[in-house]
């Protein structure tokens, strides 16, 4: 992750400069092999699609295949009786383009392709029929001539009015090691829809774990950037024979029913060959089927069964369009190369080939993401270990924490005082029927005497050097700090005997504004004027929070009223809550009247280790 | 001023409190993004099953059907064959054009003659022999040949001219027997029959009818 991190931010960066990036992603032409071939900045370069097209292709190419299909038969004049074919028949071979559509071997083709009728390769037999009779002088218009045997001819098998002979061979190559080896598998059609009715089969092949592609099922909005994909004939005519199928893009320029049956008229270029090939949206989901052209008009002007009779088709044979997890993982491998995480890419890339051996598109974006560097341990790996070693340090540190906390109230406990003085307001006792005024309401308690409302209280300026709970002004945790000079463990030989409290041990009500915490006299330092005193000591600390996990107020829940009203006790008190580093500079000032408690900073310390309570 | 050590300072706490609690943090996004990022879905190596390949079809066939290229409609633009035009005179030379075929699938076919003429020359003088009618025939054709196997039906008449002027009709004869075989040799549109044994030769060409398509 952090690797995907740092060249996720490497491709940001690098987008900021076009010229560094521009010649390094592939262009939506450029087939994966050409790209790898490219000359390009390995450790600089993310291979960043191009275009969406570029995408698009990449997703869907893997599950393009070649369809072919070997038609053998005669053809019969139903008017004369006469029969074309000779003694051996003819054997036609047509081909088409198709997409895998489960990884269990379903393939979506056009009906047209492997349908028998007219359309189909009675059609071709019929072409078959025109062609022999144009060579002897038979035919004046060959268009007319299969319109004629459309209408009055017969294709059919050996014996009279029997089907024709129809060999499916579904075509793919496969990556072998280095190779690339051409896979050709029997078909057979599983169900079908007319070419007429909807021009939508499905074929089944015996292979499994094929890449597949998923199925749009919804209407697709005219407008939407489309690639129409297949293996044009005139390809394999002017260059060597391949399984690369070409892309061409356009958009889905209308919608159109025949039959009643959707059709989608796209503005791609699809030529013979790519009958059945896939119209594919951005994402690479499948929008149609790639159909017929329209008598008379461009290449631009194509039609494409629509995917959602695809889908009643495959529903009508309860078959389910799903992909495989390797189809998911190359998905996930192909962002992952295109965003530069070439190391997941890898990861990803092998769980494709261990899940669909053979995946030649797999193959090739793992070389390419090797070649750009990536490794196939995985980002994974690499949280899970930054995920432990985090939370070692939380443990570590929260131990840590912990025990110097533990130390450190020991060493207080051990050299406190055992008396707590009591704001003569009273409000200093959280509970007032609680003889130990020190203990909060909950179970961790701190040396001050209340504890914040909040459970979270702050040190304030008024706590004399235990900085557990302190009052803060304006807050809602204020812990209204009764002006104990000592919390139990400030030291000094002022404060060797207990000094008095401000107030009554017992305190009268904790609603009380704690004015009368201040003793007659004040507490301010000798030498220290009160009021300079409250303000360092304010600025100093009212804000650090001294008590993790405190139990919220459950009386004397300071209001903003009251907390303002506790400003001028506090501060009047503050000059005795000296902070840790300025503790012994802190001067004992007047003893406070009253009774001493011995145990009351021992309760502090002992709520704090689990409320347990030793005084009375 | 105190004798006691002094406790560890509270910023310590707080700062080991603070580390604690991001470290916390920290791992638990990691952890997060760790368990959301699951890694691949597959990788288990998956077992090929078997693969099988194509079968070769197996072989059919049919009856051989009559040749498609004689089958049509023809005319004759060429005929050159040796009657005996006078009984007592060995057989003439004659030549002409203008039959028409219509050669059927079913290995039926008619000749239809409008005036079908033929000239010949004897001792200096032009003699014509004019055909009239249909004639019914059945026929088979291998590569080669053409077997006119029978003639079942006819309506043809022949006359008969020299510098005398008709001298005579002659009515075609139904034959079921006929069994004439002649050498052919048929490509695209045009046809060329001939009979060494006779001085038969007749070139054909097709024409628009029965037998085209389009």
């Amino acid at each position: 992750m952090i690797r995907r991190t740092a060249t996720l931010l490497g491709a940001a960066v690098l987008a900021l400069a076009p010229t560094a990036t521009a010649a390094t992603p592939a262009t939506a032409a450029t087939p994966p092999d050409a790209a790898a071939a490219a000359p390009t900045n390995a450790a600089a370069a993310v291979a960043a699609p191009s275009s969406p097209e570029e995408r698009a292709a990449a997703l869907a190419r893997p599950a393009i295949v070649f369809v072919s299909v070997t038609w053998h038969g005669w053809v019969r004049d139903k008017r004369t009786g006469e029969v074309f074919g000779g003694t051996e028949g003819f054997e036609v071979k047509t081909s088409c383009s198709g997409a895998v559509v489960t990884p269990d071997g379903h393939v979506a083709t056009a009906s047209h392709c492997v349908h028998t009728g007219p359309l189909g390769g009675g059609g071709a037999l019929f072409a078959a029929a025109v062609a022999e009779l144009a060579k002897v002088g038979r035919v004046r218009d060959e268009a007319k001539a299969r319109r004629d045997f459309a209408e009055h001819g017969q294709a059919e098998g050996a014996v009279p009015d029997s089907p024709i002979h129809r060999a499916i061979q579904v075509e793919r190559m496969e990556a072998k090691g280095s190779e690339q080896v051409r896979d050709i598998a029997p078909a057979t059609v599983v169900d079908l829809v007319a070419p007429e009715d909807g021009d939508v089969a499905v074929l089944k092949i015996p292979r499994d774990h094929l890449p597949s592609m998923e199925i749009r099922d919804d209407q697709t909005p005219v407008g939407t950037p489309i690639l129409a994909i297949g293996y044009p004939g005139s390809a394999s005519a002017a260059v060597d024979p391949s399984l690369e199928p070409s892309s061409k893009n356009g958009q889905i320029s209308a919608r159109r029913t025949q039959q009643g049956r959707p059709f989608y008229e796209f503005s791609a270029a699809a030529t013979h060959g790519m009958s059945g090939g896939p119209v594919v949206d951005m994402d690479g989901g499948i929008v149609g089927l790639v159909s017929q052209g329209s008598p008379g008009e461009t290449q631009s002007f194509n039609f494409a069964a629509s995917s959602q009779t695809l889908t009643d088709v495959l529903k009508g044979k309860e078959i389910t369009a799903d992909i495989g997890d390797h189809d998911r993982d190359y998905r996930t491998g192909l962002d992952r190369y295109f965003e530069g995480d070439y190391d997941s890419a890898v990861e990803y890339f092998d769980a494709v080939l261990a899940g669909s051996p053979g995946h030649q598109q797999a193959s090739e974006y793992r070389k390419l993401a090797a070649d750009r560097g990536g490794k196939p341990s995985g980002p994974p790996t690499m949280l899970i270990v930054f995920a432990v070693l985090c939370a070692g340090i939380a443990i570590a540190t929260a131990t840590a924490g912990t025990a110097v906390l533990l130390t450190r109230r020991k060493r207080l406990a051990a050299a406190a005082t055992p008396s707590l003085a009591t704001p003569g307001g009273g409000f200093a006792t959280p509970n007032p029927a609680t003889p130990n005024p020190a203990t909060p309401g909950g179970g961790f308690a701190t040396p001050s005497p209340a504890t914040p409302g909040g459970g979270f209280a702050t040190p304030g300026p008024a706590t004399p050097g235990g900085g557990f709970a302190t009052p803060t002004p304006g807050g809602g945790f204020v812990a209204p700090q009764p002006a104990t000079p000592s919390s139990g463990f400030a030291s000094g030989p002022g404060l060797s005997a207990p000094p008095a409290p401000a107030t009554p041990p017992h305190p009268a009500t904790p609603a009380t504004p704690p004015h009368p915490a201040t003793p007659a006299g004040g507490f301010a330092p000798a030498g220290v004027p009160a009021s300079e005193a409250i303000t360092d000591k304010v600025t100093a600390h009212d804000v650090l929070p001294v008590v993790l996990g405190g139990q919220p107020q459950h009386h004397g829940e300071p209001d903003p009223e009251q907390t303002e009203r506790r400003h001028d006790p506090l501060r009047q008190d503050q000059p005795d809550e000296q902070p840790d580093d300025g503790r012994t500079e802190v001067q004992p000032g007047t003893p406070l009247p009253g009774q001493p408690r011995p145990d009351q900073p021992h309760d502090g310390d002992q709520a704090h280790e689990g409320g347990e309570h030793k005084g009375p | 001023m105190s004798d006691s050590p002094r406790p560890p300072g509270r910023p310590a706490v707080v700062v080991l409190f603070s580390v604690a609690a991001a470290a916390l943090l920290g791992a638990s996004a990691l952890t997060a993004v760790a368990i959301a990022d699951g890694g691949p879905a597959g990788g288990d190596p998956v077992a090929v099953g078997d693969r099988p390949s194509p079968t070769p079809r197996t072989p059919t066939s049919r009856a051989a059907g009559l040749p498609m290229c004689i089958v049509g409609t023809w005319r004759t633009v060429e005929d050159s064959l040796t009657l005996k035009f006078y009984t007592d005179a060995d057989p003439i030379p004659f030549s002409g054009g203008g039959r028409r075929y219509e050669f059927r699938p079913d290995g039926t076919a008619t000749e239809f003659q409008e005036n079908w003429t033929l000239t010949g020359n004897y001792q200096g003088n032009e003699l014509r022999l004019v055909g009239n009618g249909n004639t019914e025939f059945t026929w088979t054709a291998n590569d080669k040949q053409i077997t006119y196997k029978a003639r079942t039906k006819t309506t043809v008449k022949y006359d008969s001219y020299d510098q005398r002027g008709l001298i005579g009709t002659t009515p075609q004869e139904v034959k079921a027997d006929l069994n004439e075989v002649d050498d052919y040799t048929c490509q695209g549109n045009q046809f060329v029959e001939q009979n060494a044994a006779n001085g038969y030769r007749s070139v054909w060409v097709r024409v628009e009818g029965a037998g085209v398509y389009g």
